[in-house]
């Protein structure tokens, strides 16, 4: 039943064309547009952020003025120094910023104790292209800090013991060995920069990464349409009458055809990857990748059954698959960022095929390993098994 | 020979609707049965029921002593259907098509290889077997959808008007391997509208109507029921009410039925009545082109039974 499946699906090219060629069209197009949109950190518009400096001491300053005063920098940002805290962070909700740093109070005082400190980090995951290069360049900007300070620690510690002031080799060693050690001590990171920003991950964000997950998600989805066009037209070109006038059980002929729709999903998913790293898209980790994929064509299979159950003809699958497929891509985030969405409703995406995959498959491209998208895997197969059950008591058969 | 089917007051009801009303009837084995009645009228729900794709409503079928109710895997695996549609994928190729019908009833490796050269040779389309369906004429996607049915060799094959919509040489072929799979051992069932097919092809015949058996014998026990009447069929340009009552009132006319543009007219005596039957056309205005006496025929016994004609 299955292969028979395949067999039928390698000839039947439109559908070919809107599972495969479809989706690579609405990634490269979407990864172009948000790239340029945004800038892509490669110059053109300026991104908008602000910074509030809340430090006591004299470091705080430092890291602000290298915003306001480099030029390699000012050529990149549009820094506002002059907001309030809560309007700066307002700004940064309404979009009107990409990116809020927040230095806080004891920075200075934390830096010259030689313990780490944290400065806040808001950003629009409307505009996270932009915020990531504002989150690198904070965090270079971090390290300069935290290694100037450690320097002058040391650098000035040394010479009030050794009272040689005078003696410029003397101080220059000072200098040099208080850098190597503070390499080696990690003390170069204790400016850590600590991001809120729902549904954003670390790491360099890149449209087109982005775009390869969702539209990949979403496409597999319509493998789910497919299948239930598969499904339906078995029934009404009489061929699962017969089926079930054979030898062969009800359970057969479904499973059969959930194989069909599975290998198809997992054939397609396999292209799409193929084709998507070959232009560049970021997968990550491969073992997770497959699993997350697998997951959610195993979701799209449920769905297959459930669909055809809802649905008394090819028409009525052409209605309700667009449907829920479309709906899912949209709550889920295949179209933007589910962060853009109003607060109430993005819990609504964990409860989406493609809302689970797509976080998954975001989290495997930010360097998480398999284990980590194991829930993801699970509440797809969850889906999958809901789909199923509440499908399979509803198929019609005669 | 004993009887492969049973089939005692089979009943499918649809909420108020009764599609099928306590049919029963026994096929032979080693005979072709027919089904004979207008379309509508219960076959097609009745041989669903029987090939286990349709739950009765009250009533049992057996076949060849599985009961449909209790042993439906029994029943299918005695059982050849071939569908009133044509039941195959359209994209796929005639052999690959017959391959998967194949698998479907169990069959395997060379068995399976030799069973689809041997049905494509029924079907006489060995030389397009590679040809997808999409690209058959309506006649040899039935001679296909045929050949799927027989592949295993069935005891029993349930044909659901197996010629509907085809051209009289696809007709042909179709009866003719009808006969060639009953001579070679296979008990037949075959459901028609089409008189001529039935009373060519089966052995006996059960006539049904709205949903129940009318009659059911030997071809020559059912034209018994009409007894000695002839069946005079006249062409008319047209016949009105009129004229139809004016031919119910000529003496001798026992029953008087319109279809496709003629007037079919039973009386036990053809010769006698025709005079006054075409006077009372003449008078009521009606155009006769030809006049046919006949014998009484399976049409003639279902116009006898129900009053109406089998045509559509």
């Amino acid at each position: 039943m299955g292969l028979k499946d395949l067999t039928v699906m390698s000839r039947d090219v439109p559908a070919l064309a809107v599972l495969l060629a479809m989706p690579i069209v609405l990634i490269l197009i979407l990864g172009s547009a948000l790239g340029s949109m945004t800038g892509g950190g490669s110059g053109g518009t300026l991104v908008k952020v602000a910074i509030v400096n809340e430090d006591a001491g004299t470091l705080g300053a430092r890291v602000s003025d290298a915003f306001t005063k480099e030029e390699r920098l000012r050529k990149l940002f549009s820094v506002t120094t002059t907001l309030p805290p809560e309007a700066a962070r307002a700004g940064v909700e309404r979009g009107d910023l990409a990116a809020l740093l927040v230095i806080p109070r004891d920075l200075s005082a934390k830096l010259e104790a030689g313990a780490p400190v944290e400065m806040k980090l808001y950003t629009d995951p409307g505009q996270e292209l932009s915020a990531s290069v504002f989150r690198s360049v904070v965090r270079s900007v971090g390290t300069r800090v935290s290694a100037a300070s450690v320097v002058a620690q040391t650098t000035a510690g040394a010479l009030r013991a050794s009272n040689m002031l005078s003696d410029a080799k003397t101080f220059e060693r000072y200098v040099r060995e208080a850098a190597d050690a503070a390499e080696a001590d990690g003390a170069l990171e204790r400016v850590a920069v600590q991001e809120q920003a729902a549904g954003t991950a670390s790491g360099e964000f890149k449209a087109l990464d982005y775009y390869a997950a969702g539209m990949s998600v979403m496409f597999l989805m319509f493998g789910a349409m497919y299948g239930a066009f598969s499904m339906v037209g078995e029934r009404v070109e009489w061929t699962l009458p017969r089926l079930l006038t054979t030898p062969t059980r009800r359970w057969q002929v479904v499973g059969g055809k959930m194989f069909g729709v599975f290998v198809l999903g997992m054939a397609q998913f396999g292209v799409l990857v193929a084709f998507t790293t070959a232009l560049g898209v970021r997968w990550g980790d491969p073992l997770g990748t497959l699993l997350v994929g697998a997951g959610v064509v195993l979701a799209v299979t449920g769905l297959t059954v459930l669909i055809s159950s809802l649905a008394k003809s090819r028409r009525a699958v052409g209605g309700i698959g667009p449907v829920m497929v479309q709906v899912q891509a949209a709550l889920g985030g295949s179209f933007f960022p589910i962060a853009i969405l109003p607060k109430w409703i993005q819990p609504v995406h964990y409860l989406t095929v493609t809302g689970c995959g797509l976080d998954g498959f975001r989290a495997l491209q930010s360097g998480a390993s398999a284990s980590a998208v194991l829930p993801n895997v699970a509440a797809l197969a969850g889906m999958a098994l809901l789909f199923f059950v509440i499908g399979a008591a509803r198929l019609r058969y005669e | 020979m004993g009887d492969i089917v049973r089939v005692a007051g089979l009943t499918k009801r649809y909420g108020d609707l009764t599609a099928v009303d306590g049919v029963s009837f026994e096929v032979r084995e080693g005979e072709i049965f027919g089904l004979l009645g207008p379309n509508g009228a219960g076959k097609t729900t009745t041989i669903s029921m029987v090939s286990c794709l349709l739950e009765p409503s009250g009533g049992d079928v057996e076949v060849d002593g599985h009961s449909v109710r209790t042993d439906p895997g029994g029943v299918k695996r005695v059982l050849g259907v071939v569908p009133q549609e044509i039941a195959l994928y359209p994209t796929l190729t005639a052999i690959e098509n017959l391959r998967f019908w194949g698998r479907m009833y169990g069959l395997s490796g060379a068995l399976l290889k030799e069973r689809v050269a041997e049905a494509l040779e029924l079907a006489g389309l060995a030389d397009r077997a590679k040809d997808r369906i999409e690209k058959y004429s309506g006649g040899m996607k039935r001679r296909i959808n045929i050949a799927a049915g027989v592949l295993h060799h069935p005891k029993l094959l349930l044909m659901d008007e197996p010629t509907v919509g085809i051209d009289p040489q696809s007709r042909n072929h179709i009866l003719e391997t009808v006969a060639r799979l009953n001579a070679e051992g296979m008990t037949v069932v075959y459901t028609s509208h089409y008189m001529e097919e039935v009373e060519h092809l089966c052995d006996r015949v059960a006539i049904v109507d709205h949903g129940k058996v009318v009659a059911c014998g030997t071809k020559e026990e059912l034209r018994g029921l009409v007894g000695d009447m002839d069946v005079v069929t006249i062409a008319v340009d047209e016949s009105t009410e009129a004229a139809l009552e004016s031919v119910r009132a000529v003496a001798g006319v026992e029953r008087v039925e319109r279809a496709d543009g003629s007037l079919q007219v039973l009386s036990r005596d053809g010769g006698r009545v025709l005079a006054s039957v075409l006077g009372a056309l003449a008078d009521a205005g009606a155009r006769v082109h030809s006049v046919d006496v006949q014998a009484p025929d399976l049409e003639s016994v279902f116009l006898h039974l129900t009053g109406t004609s089998l045509r559509d």
